[in-house]
């Protein structure tokens, strides 16, 4: 919204912003809040994000984690109003302040793109197939700032080197079909910083590329938010991804979050039985034990007419009495930034998948371990990675492309 | 581009030869120019049977006949003689007609093609909506009305309006082939391209709803919202544009039906163009006419699907490379 | 920053746009789509039911699959209000057009002595100047133009489903062939030739049924090629060429049967388009001749009726083809929505 572009260009030089872990807490830029989205459908309204709340500080990275179906794709469309006109949303979505929903399809025009931009999962889509990519990019430049064809070609130049096109400047003229998926997810990132947003949603942004490409769009990704210095919401359903890249971690269940925390905390000191089972079905680098994954029983509840209680109650092993009859709040857990909810989180200091899922008399038959016969757990990367493997190794339960994505 | 143009150019060529062949093998096979001659009363000899055939060309076998006539045509660019006698000049009553129907044809398309856009594109943004019921349900009528009855229809309520309004809705089709001054022309053009876009339209307005929805539930479109763009920029530019690809080829699809619905408009309007001396021609079984029309159609035909695949190529960039 | 970034991605092969080979439709197969298809015998469960005469019934877990897919089918057709009354409405008109001559006192050719009466209870729809019942001229005229129709339906949806599957499933040359023939056939206006031939044949119903069935085929051929290049690609074909099925076997009993939903649609639009293209022949002279009546030939009668002030003559056989064409279409539209509730294509 800035015309004066001699100042716009310079953006791109926007010092990066500090890194979370130390220094003065940052300024929250988003803020969720009881946030609801429920669609009508044949069989009864289906509630796809039954509360919400979060907040966003600047220049952090939030990962949102969960199967699909658990409402956390619905839920960052929510905040960018992209949603279908049937879905009906409640609650309160700020930015910096300002009340996002309600907003008329006008004014959320001035918010998308130039306050927060979004990245979807499929790139092989997602760019329009009769523009090129120069002319794309250079749109969404002018659509927020008043500057001249060729000022935007110039930051659409830019912005394609930033995240890791070669030769540039013949690219720029090409089309979308020219381009590999990886590229093209390279693209859409390029879209989504070319205004210099204050947030970054990216949804799944890895999920439809190949195993080898997802290291260096997840590279494009943290080049884009450097270079920004904007706050991003990561959503994946690939805990590989979140570990090297977020600092905090929201993981949701059936449409709710089910534990929040820093991303050190949910993952050494997991207090939600679902994040426990979600960590033992990875592989683990940094443990040659001879043990297999332990899968989570049983599939995600259907969020039509959810029954009363705990939604992870029925493949829950540790469920009481208690977890069918309320559903827990979410409380603060181990310390006052990681909260779980779960009846029973002062029980799991220190379990791990093995201990809670293999006692649990669900468990699918013959998962023990077998030292002999099983496949060497270790994943198919090669980089040294933070606490589980690398980008790429996907949690065993989850299936893809669920009905709310 | 111009590579690409010539090569489609080059391609049309076989296609409209291996028409003509068709065209007349259907025609040698369908009709029987001298039926009526042999049936006159009292019955011609075997000799004048025998002159007659060979003034017309046919006393040879069909191949021959087939050389004969293309040669005829290309060198000469002679249709031939015509059964009517010599004083029907096939050529002369062709140039003089073909405007009338070219320019019924074009108002129909164009018309046709700007309402289906128009009501394809609403009804699918008001997916579902009154509108889009009332369209569809409208489309859908449209689709099954049988026009020559249509067009008859037309005529009687034109003819009450005039007499009871004084106005002057042409009912007839003017008296020559041509006519003068653009406000003229709007009132014998009314009717007859009504009548001749009604089922094109029909067909266009279900095809770019179905096409425009396929756009507005694609990745791209939310892509192109996400940007922060202008909802008309997202839907006329994002849109739109690439919603009207499809309707090229269906466009073109369609373009020997309206060809056929002139033959009927024609005659109910009662016009001096192609359809009439059409219908005239198989009456008399008058070959030579009737092959003559079904190449300019077949010729008409073939030039949309040059223009159309031109278009395509230069509307989706996916295409241009293959 | 580029620099780090290996080249190999860049390298990849330009990706071809995600348009299946047939278009659309690939998720119409639902259920038996997904059936990996491991003994040929019952691979096309949702075939089965039509196909019926002379296959051996499949398995039982299949028939299971089967019913429930058309079960389906049917559950979705009844949502579809209009389509339910036309089938209804359409009832009605076949059965006024079978049993009403049978009964009605008055055939088309008998001459009472009230000449050019309107509607009236002894004669509902008029009469004609020479006193013939006009019911009874609707009667036989819708007959005769629902028999014509129904004969090009058949013969065409039948002929162009069979071409169009074999120029999919043999590809290459034989597809580029067949398919070129097709554009051929389409550079000439079916009004036309049907004019031509009509004239000739047009004293004998079933030659000119079969002269239209030979000018309409290509819109079956051609969806039914753009399915057919689809489903081939199915695992559950790879699978039956792997066990050695020949390629007759995989066309009639594994492709034909998963692309039936298109070709009932397609039959169905076609008897609409029959209906409208034999009438306007006969309307022009071109079509059903004398002494045969059809609802065309009708209308050729009614046209100076009309504008005489005796329009019952030209608005009955006006709206019984109306109403045939409306229904077909409106039942067409259901059975596209039952048969695949996720293409919102239009009509090929």
């Amino acid at each position: 919204m800035n015309p004066d572009h001699s100042d716009y260009v310079g953006a791109t030089a926007f010092p990066p912003a500090p890194g979370l872990g130390g220094g003065p807490p940052a300024e929250t830029v988003l803020s969720v809040k009881d946030l609801t989205v429920t669609f009508p459908s044949d069989d009864g309204p289906v509630q796809a994000v039954r509360g919400v709340s979060y907040d966003l500080h600047a220049g952090e990275v939030l990962g949102i984690v969960g199967e699909s179906g658990s409402g956390k794709s619905v839920s960052s469309m929510a905040v960018m109003g992209l949603l279908p006109k049937t879905a009906r949303t409640a609650g309160s979505v700020l930015f910096r302040g300002r009340e996002l929903l309600g907003l008329s399809e006008k004014e959320m025009t001035g918010v998308r793109g130039r306050q927060i931009a979004m990245i979807f999962q499929d790139p092989m889509t997602s760019l329009n197939p009769v523009y090129k990519i120069g002319w794309q990019l250079a749109e969404a430049v002018l659509a927020h700032h008043d500057v001249t064809k060729a000022v935007a070609r110039k930051r659409a130049l830019e912005l394609l080197e930033i995240v890791g096109i070669p030769s540039p400047d013949k690219r720029i003229d090409q089309y979308p079909h020219e381009f590999s998926g990886g590229m093209r997810q390279r693209v859409v990132i390029a879209i989504a910083m070319a205004n210099d947003p204050d947030v970054i949603i990216a949804d799944e942004p890895t999920t439809a590329l190949d195993v080898t490409v997802q290291a260096q769009v997840l590279e494009a990704l943290r080049a884009a938010q450097q270079e920004t210095g904007a706050a991003m919401v990561l959503i994946t359903h690939d805990l590989g991804v979140v570990a090297g890249q977020a600092d905090r971690v929201l993981v949701m269940y059936a449409g709710k979050p089910v534990e929040i925390g820093p991303i050190d905390g949910i993952y050494y000191h997991p207090r939600m039985p679902y994040t426990v089972g979600l960590l033992g079905s990875l592989p683990r680098l940094d443990q040659r034990s001879q043990e297999k994954l332990t899968p989570i029983p049983g599939t995600p509840p259907s969020v039509v007419n959810l029954p009363p209680g705990c939604p992870f109650a029925p493949r829950c092993p540790l469920r009481t009495d208690i977890c069918l009859q309320s559903e827990p709040a979410l409380l603060p857990a181990l310390g006052a930034d990681h909260e779980a909810a779960c009846h029973h989180s002062d029980q799991l200091t220190g379990e791990g998948a093995m201990d809670i899922f293999s006692t649990d008399p669900n468990a699918v038959p013959g998962e023990r371990p077998d030292a002999e016969a099983g496949p060497p757990p270790a994943g198919p990367g090669t980089e040294p990675g933070p606490p589980p493997a690398g980008p790429g190794t996907e949690p065993g339960a989850d299936p893809q492309n669920g009905a709310a994505q | 581009m111009l590579a690409f143009t010539i090569r489609r150019l080059l391609v049309s060529i076989p296609i409209l030869v291996l028409s003509t062949f068709l065209v007349f093998l259907l025609v040698a096979w369908g009709a029987d120019p001298l039926g009526d001659f042999k049936a006159k009363n009292p019955p011609p000899s075997a000799a004048e049977v025998a002159a007659r055939e060979k003034a017309l060309g046919l006393n040879h076998g069909l191949l021959v006949q087939y050389w004969n006539w293309v040669k005829n045509l290309v060198v000469h660019g002679s249709f031939g003689p015509s059964v009517q006698g010599s004083a029907f000049d096939i050529n002369a009553e062709l140039s003089r007609r073909v405007w009338v129907t070219f320019r019924l044809v074009i108002c129909a398309i164009v018309i046709a093609l700007i309402l289906a856009v128009i009501v394809g594109v609403i009804t699918a943004m008001k997916q579902y909506s009154i509108t889009d019921y009332v369209a569809t349900l409208i489309g859908f009528f449209f689709l099954s009305l049988p026009v020559f009855w249509f067009a008859i229809l037309l005529k009687i309520w034109a003819t009450d309006i005039n007499n009871s309004l004084g106005t002057d809705i042409k009912t007839l089709g003017p008296p020559g082939g041509q006519w003068g001054g653009f406000g003229s022309w709007f009132g014998f053009l009314l009717l007859p391209t009504i009548t001749l876009a009604l089922s094109s339209y029909a067909t266009w307005a279900r095809f770019q709803r179905a096409s425009m929805l396929d756009v507005l539930n694609s990745d791209y479109m939310r892509l192109a919202r996400a940007k922060g763009l202008s909802p008309s920029r997202v839907m006329v530019r994002h849109g739109l544009r690439t919603a009207l690809i499809p309707m090229t080829t269906q466009v073109t699809l369609d373009v020997a039906a309206i060809m056929g619905g002139t033959v009927i408009t024609e005659r109910i309007f009662q016009w001096q163009g192609l359809g009439t001396m059409f219908i005239n021609a198989i009456q008399t079984q008058d070959t030579n006419t009737v092959l003559a029309w079904l190449l300019i159609s077949a010729t008409l035909v073939i030039v949309f699907n040059l223009i159309a695949d031109l278009l395509y190529a230069v509307l989706d960039p996916r295409i241009r490379l293959a | 920053m580029a620099d780090n970034l290996p080249e190999r991605d860049v390298n990849d092969e330009p990706v071809e746009p995600e348009v299946p080979p047939g278009g659309r439709g690939a998720e119409f197969l639902g259920v038996q789509g997904q059936q990996p298809g491991l003994t040929i015998d019952a691979v096309t469960p949702g075939g089965e039911d039509i196909l019926q005469g002379g296959t051996e019934p499949p398995d039982r877990e299949f028939a299971v699959e089967a019913r429930n897919q058309w079960q389906l089918v049917f559950r979705r057709f009844r949502q579809h209000k209009l389509a339910v009354a036309s089938l209804v409405v359409l009832f009605l008109v076949i059965l006024f057009a079978t049993v009403g001559p049978v009964v009605w006192k008055y055939g088309p050719n008998d001459f009472t002595n009230d000449f050019s009466v309107g509607p009236s209870l002894s004669h509902p729809f008029g009469t004609d100047s020479n006193g013939a019942d006009h019911m009874a001229q609707v009667m036989a005229g819708t007959q005769l133009s629902l028999k014509i129709a129904f004969t090009v339906a058949i013969a065409g949806t039948f002929f162009g489903s069979i071409y169009g599957a074999f120029s999919g499933f043999y590809r290459g040359i034989t597809d580029t062939l067949m398919m070129r023939l097709v554009d051929l056939v389409l550079t000439i206006p079916a009004l036309a030739v049907g004019a031509l031939l009509g004239k000739k044949f047009g004293n004998n119903w079933a030659l000119l049924a079969v002269v239209l069935a030979g000018l309409l085929w290509t819109g079956s051929a051609r969806v039914v090629r753009g399915q057919v290049l689809s489903v081939r690609e199915k695992e559950y074909i790879e699978a039956a060429r792997a066990l050695g099925a020949t390629d007759r076997r995989i066309i009639f009993r594994h492709i034909i049967p998963n692309v039936a939903g298109p070709i009932i649609v397609l039959f169905t639009l076609l008897v609409a388009t029959a209906v409208l293209t034999e009438t306007a022949l006969s309307y022009l002279g071109f079509g059903v001749q004398f002494p045969d009546i059809s609802l065309g030939s009708l209308v050729t009668a009614g046209e100076t009726a009309a504008t005489g002030g005796r329009g019952w003559l030209f608005y009955f056989p006006g709206l019984f083809i109306i109403l045939i064409a409306l229904t077909v279409n409106f039942i067409g539209d259901g059975l596209r929505d039952a048969l695949d509730p996720t293409q919102t294509k239009a009509r090929a």
